[in-house]
């Protein structure tokens, strides 16, 4: 006698479940650790960014910032200046508690800052480039929320590798190729202390920052605005400990860049800030600097680069009757 | 969205666009796909957006609380050529908001920005922050020209039937249009002259209130004209002579549920005070807001 496919049908349906009903008669109870690492799996198999909290690609960092308006930063200097483990400083200092009114909560990229601390205290390891630099094609964003008098900040940090920055300063790049420049609401141009505390570099590194603040200004489409660019200078311990000679070196590469942007924007004022992320000196605590660098960045987290009506520059009306929250 | 590693260096030749420019407030490097998506959202959410939507559009584009119901039917707006804004993506739902309000703003014709745009101006002087500051540029722009436009003097031309192909001149279409061309033309000189009178006498309007409510009434056009706040100060003008209080009174309509929010200034009791020019500023584009409203009623 012959099965009709719907009989068929229905004895497949309940072999498969007398199946299930063995398979939870005999399942051992999952552990609370095989949840976890379970949820993990199913979570990165769906490819859920965050899952492995590493650094994110841009279009992970762009759903935090699809979500809040998100404080985007980017250092911007040579190979070895200090920009990965002036951010790993920052990641570190909040293990010790508040950090200049803010408080840590949360990150989608513990994993990200944890290598990076690594890297940054012994010079090699997962995830780094040569010498433990960070590697050309890295994953760049890192990412910091943070809480202030009741706001909650999310803060995204591009670490890119130097070699982007020598190229830019070298002009073999142009900066309106990078749009991560004209998103970032704050551009720390980053100068390496260690090499201006040594004479034989101190030059180089004076030109090397000159340059590279140069090539940004000379495309001014490639920026938010004048006021995003802050010079940070990093291993400041270095230039205190190569005395008066290091200190003005820094304050004639300060001088330099400061002339530049005032030649373009007379009105712009820029800062500079002194850290010090693993200090070797007395006088300057570990992570000297990154509560002002903190204050800098989410003290004015928003850039919003205003576009007047097309129209208006044909209308007798006219482009400058409209300014906003007048 | 893909999670690739992507270069630092990416060859993005439309920098300054403005569309890009106001969308960085909600993504960090967007692709030249997702922009194009977004675009598409935008173009998409402000087609047919009627006076329900648009008023939303306005309270999501400052981060104001929208019912559950109003997100949801904002949200299918920009989705509906593709899934760009997900239930969690609340910056990009608000700044998307604010570019499809910029988008009505831009539009060549006067007629679906006036409600929006008016709610903007409402929203500026309650200090409502917009997600970018051109929606409140781009409104203010699109009132003052609409300004312009309604006081067009009549051109020679304006009632010239261009008959469509295939079709003769029909002269009834001629003499309707320059019907309408010359109850403009009166309209026109009735509302300058109401405003002369207006200014030259010497009442005082009682309250802030009053002296909107007055300038509104005299007004054959919608919204001010451009030089109203000069108008304004010249009738709240102090000269150190006592001057009579204003023998009229001309009230306003009740605002409509709709409008309760961006009408502060009119919802609360009235007071007698001297008039203040800002107020009365502000008090005016709230009626406006109403007669707007009314030229174009909540869609059921």
């Amino acid at each position: 006698m012959t099965e009709t496919p719907e009989e068929n049908t229905k004895a497949e349906e309940q072999a498969s479940a007398a199946e299930e009903a063995a398979a939870e008669e005999t399942a051992v109870p999952e552990s609370d650790s095989e949840a976890l690492e379970r949820a993990l799996k199913e979570a990165g198999a769906q490819g859920a960014p965050w899952s492995r909290g590493e650094a994110l690609a841009d279009s992970e960092a762009g759903e935090i910032a699809a979500e809040r308006r998100a404080t985007v930063v980017l250092l911007a200097g040579g190979t070895g200046s200090g920009k990965t483990t002036l951010l790993a400083s920052l990641y570190e200092r909040f293990g010790r508690g508040p950090l200049a009114a803010h408080l840590f909560d949360g990150s989608r990229t513990l994993h990200g800052f944890e290598l990076r601390c690594h890297r940054s205290i012994y010079g090699s390891g997962p995830g780094g480039g040569e010498q433990g630099h960070t590697a050309f094609g890295a994953m760049p964003w890192l990412h910091l929320r943070l809480r202030r008098d009741e706001r909650t900040i999310e803060l995204l940090m591009g670490d890119y590798s130097g070699e982007h920055f020598e190229a830019l300063a070298s002009g073999s790049e142009k900066p309106i190729e990078f749009p991560q420049l004209r998103r970032a609401d704050h551009i720390g141009v980053v100068i390496d202390g260690g090499a201006l505390a040594n004479p034989a570099r101190a030059m180089a590194e004076q030109r090397e920052a000159l340059e590279l603040v140069r090539a940004l200004l000379d495309e001014p489409e490639a920026y938010a605005v004048p006021e995003s660019i802050t010079v940070i200078v990093t291993k400041w311990d270095l230039v205190l400990k190569g005395g008066e000679r290091a200190r003005k070196a820094f304050d004639r590469a300060l001088e330099l860049i400061s002339d530049e942007i005032a030649s373009r924007h007379p009105s712009a004022s820029v800062g500079y800030i002194e850290t010090a992320a693993r200090s070797t000196s007395d006088q300057l605590p570990l992570g000297h600097g990154v509560d002002d660098l903190l204050l800098r960045w989410t003290d004015v987290p928003v850039v919003p680069i205003a576009n007047p009506p097309e129209a208006a520059k044909y209308s007798p009306v006219g482009p400058n009757n409209f300014k906003a929250g007048e | 969205m893909s999670s690739t590693a992507t270069p630092l260096k990416q060859v993005t030749r439309k920098l300054p666009d403005p569309f890009n420019n106001r969308i960085r407030e909600a993504t960090v490097i967007p692709t030249e796909e997702t922009v194009e998506l977004l675009r598409q959202a935008t173009k998409a959410a402000s087609t047919s957006l009627g006076s329900a939507d648009a008023l939303e559009l306005v309270r999501v584009a400052h981060g104001r609380e929208v019912s559950a119901e109003a997100c949801e039917r904002l949200r299918a707006r920009f989705n509906a050529k593709g899934q760009v804004v997900e239930d969690h993506h609340y910056q990009l739902f608000t700044t998307l908001s604010a570019i499809t309000l910029i988008g009505v703003f831009d539009r060549p014709t006067f007629v679906h920005g006036l409600l929006p745009a008016l709610a903007v101006r409402s929203a500026g002087a309650q200090r409502w922050a917009p997600v970018h500051p051109d929606v409140f540029t781009h409104a203010e722009f699109y009132i003052r020209e609409r300004a312009l436009v309604m006081r067009r003097p009549v051109a020679a031309d304006d009632f010239k039937h261009v008959p469509k192909e295939g079709e003769g001149p029909d002269p009834m279409v001629e003499i309707k249009a320059l019907r309408s061309s010359l109850l403009r033309d009166r309209q026109l000189r009735d509302e300058s002259e109401h405003l002369i009178w207006w200014v030259a006498s010497r009442e005082l309007p009682r309250s802030s209130t009053d002296a909107a409510a007055e300038f509104e009434s005299l007004l054959g056009f919608v919204p001010e004209p451009n030089g109203a706040a000069e108008l304004f100060r010249a009738k709240l003008r102090d000269d150190g002579d006592p001057r009579p209080p204003s023998r009229w009174t001309f009230g306003h309509d009740p605002i409509p549920v709709e409008l309760r929010d961006f009408c502060p200034l009119l919802a609360r009791e009235p007071q007698v005070a001297p008039p203040d020019l800002e107020q009365a500023l502000a008090t005016l584009n709230e009626l406006f807001l109403i007669r707007a409203l009314k030229d174009r009623p909540i869609e059921q």
